[in-house]
C-alpha cells in the first residue's frame, strides 16, 4: 500500500525524517504507524553520549585501579569497631577521670544539636528582609541585587566560610554558630522569596477595598498566606543545617565534626563508631521530627 | 433477658469535672482559653462582648522556642565574651590574593598555581562528580519504582524498601566518605563512592514522592491493553515523569559540587584536598587561588542548573 502522503513523505531529505514531526492525513492506522517521529534516535545519542563520557572520565580519574583492589584489612577492622563501639566515651564514663562529660559524644551531640538551632533561629530572622527584597512580587525589577547577594552566599562554600571565620572568632561553637547563620541566609531568603511570588492577590485587593494601612496589609494579607510555608522552609533547613553543624568540626568550628577528624586520621577505630553512631542517632531523629512538623504544616 | 451494662460501675472521669466543686477550676481555664473583646457599634446599639479564642497553642510554641535558644545559646557560649578580632578579615582577605614569601613567591606563580594546578583539579573533581551522579541516578531506577505504591502494589515490598533506604540516606556524605576513603584508600574512589550513595539517596526520595503524586490513566490503559507493569512504566508514566527525573539529575549535579569540597578535607579527593593541604599549612594565597575558579564554576553550574530546571518543568 503506498498513499500519495507516503510518497510526499518519502520525497523529504533524511534529516527532516529524522528530526522533524510531519504531519499529514494519512489512510490507515498502520500507515500513521509506519510514519511515527523516530524518538528512539534521540534516546539512543543521549544514552550513548553519557556511557562514552563516563567512561572517559573513569579511565581519566583512574577509578577503576582503585575500584578493583579495596583495602579488606581494614574494612575488617573498622567493622570491629563499629561493633564494638566505646561506650565509656559514647556516654562520658572516662575511667581515668571520675566523670568526664564534658569530652563524651553525648555533650557533643547536644553541642551540635545547639550549634544547628541557634545558627537556623537567627538565619531564619536574618533572611526575612533578604527574602522581601529578592521577591518580584513586591519589589519589582530590582529584585535582581537581592538574588545576587543570595546566589553569591550559596555558591561560598561553608566549610571555607568556617575556615576564614576561625581567624575573626576563634575556635568553638560560636564560630559554628555564625558560619551557620551566614551562611543559611542563602537558601532561606531564595526560598521565602519564592513563596512571596505565590501568594494570592485578592486578600490585598480586599484589604485595600476597605482602606488598611501598609501595616495591616501586610499583617492580614501577606502574613497568613505565608507563615506555615515560612515554618516548614525554615525546618527543612533545620535538618539539614544538622548535618551541615557536624562537619563544620572538620576545620575546628564546634560540634562533633572534631573528634571524627582526629580519630578517622589516627585510625581509633571503636571511638570513631561511638562518634558516628552518635551522628547519625541526631540525624535520623531530627530528620524524622522535622518531616513530621512539616507534614502537619503544609 | 438482662441487658448489658456498660461499665456503669465506674463513673467516667468527666462527671467528676461537670460538678459544681470544679466551677471554679473551670471558670478558670475558660478565662485563659477564651479573650474578652467588648465590640462597639456606629449605629447607637448597646456594646456587645464577645468571646475570642486565643491561640494558646501558638504562645506554647513560641515560649518553647525562646526557651530552647536561650539553652543552645548558652551552650555554644553565646553570652561569654569571645574575643571578636572584626580586623581581621580585611587582613584575610588581601592575604588571599598577594602571594606570601613562603608559598607562592610572585604574582606570576599565583596565576600559574590558579591555572595549572587548581584548574586542573577542579576538572578531576566535575569528572568525579559527573562518574558518581550518572552511577547513582541508574542505581536509584529500580528501587523507586519498587518504593512507589502506584507501581508495584505489594505494601511489605514498599515498606522494607523505603525504610532500608531512608536509613542509608540519613548518613551524612562526609561520614560515607570517611567509610569510602579506609575501603578504597584516599583518593577520588572514595570521593566517588560517598556521592553515588549521596545522590542515590536524593533520586531515589524526590522520584518515588513524584511518581505517586502522577495520573495514573495512561498506566492503567497500557495493562488493560496487554503491557506487564515494566512496559505501562515505559510507555504510560516515564513519558510523564521523565523531565522531573532529568531535573533532578541536574540539581543532584550541582548538590554533588559543593559536597565534594567537603569531601576532600576528609581525605577522599577532588578540589577539597588541595583546600585542605593549603588550609592546614596556612598558605592563604594558594587558597585564594583555589577560590576563585572554584567559585566561577559553581556559580557558573547553579545558573545553569536553575535556567535548565526551569525549562525542563514548564
Amino acid at each position: 500500500m503506498k498513499s500519495i502522503e507516503k510518497e510526499a513523505y518519502g520525497a523529504l531529505p533524511w534529516y527532516k525524517k529524522v528530526f522533524h514531526k510531519v504531519i499529514h492525513h494519512f489512510t490507515s492506522v498502520e500507515d500513521a504507524y509506519s510514519c511515527r517521529p523516530k524518538k528512539w534516535i534521540y534516546n539512543l545519542v543521549f544514552f550513548g553520549v553519557i556511557v562514552a563520557v563516563l567512561l572517559w572520565f573513569s579511565l581519566d580519574c583512574g577509578t577503576f585501579e582503585h575500584f578493583k583492589n579495596p583495602n579488606w584489612a581494614k574494612l575488617g577492622k573498622m567493622m570491629e569497631g563499629f561493633i564494638h563501639p566505646d561506650f565509656d566515651y559514647m556516654f562520658g564514663a572516662n575511667p581515668n577521670s571520675l566523670f568526664d562529660f564534658t569530652d563524651s559524644v553525648v555533650y557533643q551531640i547536644i553541642e551540635t544539636f545547639a550549634i544547628a538551632f541557634v545558627g537556623t533561629t537567627v538565619a531564619s530572622l536574618l533572611s526575612i528582609p533578604f527574602g522581601f527584597l529578592a521577591s518580584k512580587m513586591i519589589v519589582g525589577k530590582w529584585s535582581i541585587i537581592s538574588e545576587v547577594i543570595l546566589i553569591t552566599i550559596r555558591t561560598f562554600p561553608e566549610i571555607l566560610l568556617g575556615l576564614i571565620l576561625i581567624q575573626v572568632f576563634g575556635f568553638g561553637a560560636f564560630t559554628g554558630v555564625m558560619v551557620l547563620s551566614i551562611h543559611s541566609i542563602g537558601m532561606i531568603g531564595k526560598m521565602y522569596a519564592e513563596q512571596l511570588d505565590m501568594i494570592s492577590k485578592e486578600p490585598l485587593e480586599a484589604l485595600d477595598a476597605v482602606g488598611a494601612t501598609a501595616f495591616t496589609r501586610i499583617q492580614l494579607g501577606v502574613v497568613p498566606q505565608v507563615a506555615p510555608n515560612f515554618l516548614s522552609v525554615i525546618l527543612y533547613r533545620f535538618d539539614l543545617n544538622v548535618r551541615t553543624a557536624s562537619l563544620l568540626g572538620l576545620v575546628g568550628a564546634g560540634g562533633v565534626g572534631y573528634p571524627i577528624s582526629i580519630y578517622s586520621s589516627g585510625e581509633n577505630w571503636s571511638q570513631l563508631a561511638a562518634v558516628l553512631y552518635g551522628v547519625i542517632f541526631l540525624v535520623i531523629v531530627i530528620d524524622l521530627i522535622s518531616s513530621a512538623l512539616r507534614k502537619k504544616l503544609l | 433477658m438482662k441487658k448489658k451494662q456498660n461499665n456503669s460501675s465506674k463513673t467516667p472521669l468527666s462527671t467528676y469535672f461537670a460538678s459544681p466543686k470544679f466551677d471554679k477550676v473551670r471558670a478558670f481555664f475558660h478565662k485563659v482559653r477564651y479573650k474578652q473583646v467588648r465590640v462597639t457599634f456606629d449605629n447607637g446599639k448597646e456594646d456587645k462582648i464577645i468571646e475570642k479564642k486565643r491561640p494558646l497553642g501558638v504562645y506554647i510554641a513560641i515560649v518553647a522556642i525562646v526557651a530552647l535558644f536561650i539553652l543552645c545559646a548558652s551552650f555554644t557560649r553565646l553570652d561569654s565574651t569571645v574575643r571578636i578580632r572584626w580586623d581581621k578579615i580585611p587582613e584575610i582577605v588581601s592575604q588571599l590574593f598577594t602571594p606570601s614569601k613562603w608559598s607562592l613567591k610572585t604574582k606570576d606563580a599565583w596565576w600559574d598555581y590558579l591555572f595549572n594546578v587548581a584548574c586542573k583539579r577542579i576538572w578531576e573533581t566535575v569528572q568525579m562528580v559527573f562518574i558518581a551522579t550518572v552511577l547513582g541516578t541508574l542505581l536509584a531506577v529500580p528501587f523507586y519504582l519498587l518504593a512507589s505504591n502506584n507501581v508495584t502494589k505489594n505494601k511489605p515490598v514498599n515498606i522494607v524498601v523505603r525504610v532500608i533506604i531512608n536509613i542509608i540516606r540519613t548518613i551524612p556524605t562526609f561520614v560515607l566518605a570517611i567509610i569510602g576513603a579506609i575501603f578504597y584508600g584516599y583518593n577520588n574512589t572514595a570521593g566517588i563512592f560517598a556521592m553515588t550513595i549521596f545522590t542515590f539517596g536524593i533520586i531515589f526520595k524526590l522520584m518515588y514522592e513524584y511518581i505517586e503524586t502522577q495520573d495514573m490513566n495512561p498506566f492503567e490503559v497500557c495493562i488493560s491493553n496487554g503491557a506487564n507493569r515494566l512496559e505501562a512504566y515505559w510507555n504510560g508514566l516515564h513519558p510523564s515523569v521523565y523531565p522531573m527525573f532529568m531535573s533532578n539529575f541536574v540539581y543532584t549535579f550541582e548538590i554533588n559540587i559543593r559536597a565534594s569540597v567537603v569531601l576532600g578535607f576528609v581525605g577522599a579527593g577532588g578540589i577539597g584536598q588541595l583546600l585542605s593541604d593549603a588550609t592546614s599549612a596556612t598558605q592563604w594565597d594558594k587558597v585564594g587561588a583555589i577560590l576563585v575558579p572554584l567559585f566561577i564554576v559553581v556559580f557558573v553550574l547553579q545558573l545553569v542548573s536553575n535556567y535548565l530546571r526551569r525549562r525542563v518543568i514548564q
